[in-house]
């Protein structure tokens, strides 16, 4: 089964659409395989996240409330160090799959 | 106040004093889109709602913000663009610091075409000639020929 990258914002359709895309033209651009990427909104969130391997948010999520990696992606909306977020999760993908 | 507003199509494109804070603007462009049926009557406040507790201030080259409210309050697809002459003090998504922001793009979308249109305008945001353009006399038509196909 893919390995699940859960995308989270406020109502789950406007920036997490946004950070989902670029992570998919990401994955994409650089030959990942195995990763699916759903995008919720946080109040929905709660039974997604149990099956959660990477957690990208743009709503500020702590890392410390959960046992999965918390990435911020807002960055993935700015532009500005998009590339070091994305950099990011092919680090932990890579470790994941590792 | 809205000084000026441009439109083509489902694309709104107003100037405004600015200088107030995101609640005061909000609640003027949301009522813009109410008084002309672009969305039903309950979309200033779920607009305000939203932004009090998640902000859609976003640090690019210029201080932007995508207000936007849950889909049922969407009459039709539209994007209304607001320059503001002065900017407004907004918060800054994820964080919650303030933040000045200068243009507002803000969103009334449904279901259909959404991925399209939000996949161009995080493009649009991060694309610091486009954002310049939209002060120019050709402004409405960049965010035109950007989004018109997919409103």
């Amino acid at each position: 089964m893919d390995k699940n990258i859960l995308v989270i914002c406020a109502l789950g359709f406007a920036t997490s659409t946004m950070v989902k895309k670029n992570i998919e033209d990401f994955l994409k651009e650089n030959n990942i395989k195995g990763w699916k990427i759903d995008a919720v909104g946080v109040g929905m969130s709660k039974e997604p996240i149990k099956n959660a391997n990477i957690i990208v948010s743009t709503i500020g999520l702590k890392q410390e409330d959960f046992d999965v990696p918390i990435v911020d992606g807002l960055s993935l909306i700015s532009g500005i160090n998009a590339e070091e977020t994305l950099n990011e999760i092919a680090e932990i993908i890579k470790s994941i799959d590792d | 106040m809205i000084l000026n507003s441009d439109k083509y199509k489902n694309i709104y494109l107003l100037k405004t004093d600015g200088g107030n804070n995101s609640t005061e603007l909000l609640t003027e462009l949301g009522q813009y889109a109410v008084d002309n049926a672009l969305a039903t009557d309950g979309f200033v406040r779920a607009l305000l709602k939203r932004e009090h507790q998640y902000p859609t201030g976003i640090q690019a080259s210029l201080g932007i913000a995508i207000p936007h409210a849950d889909q049922c309050y969407t009459i039709e697809n539209t994007i209304i663009v607001a320059l503001l002459d002065k900017p407004a003090t907004f918060r800054s998504m994820g964080y919650g610091t303030e933040m000045k922001v200068e243009v507002v793009f803000m969103l009334l979308l449904n279901e259909e075409n959404q991925v399209k249109v939000l996949s161009e305008l995080v493009r649009f945001i991060q694309d610091e000639e486009k954002l310049k353009e939209l002060y120019t006399e050709n402004g409405l038509n960049c965010m035109y020929e950007t989004f018109g196909k997919y409103l």
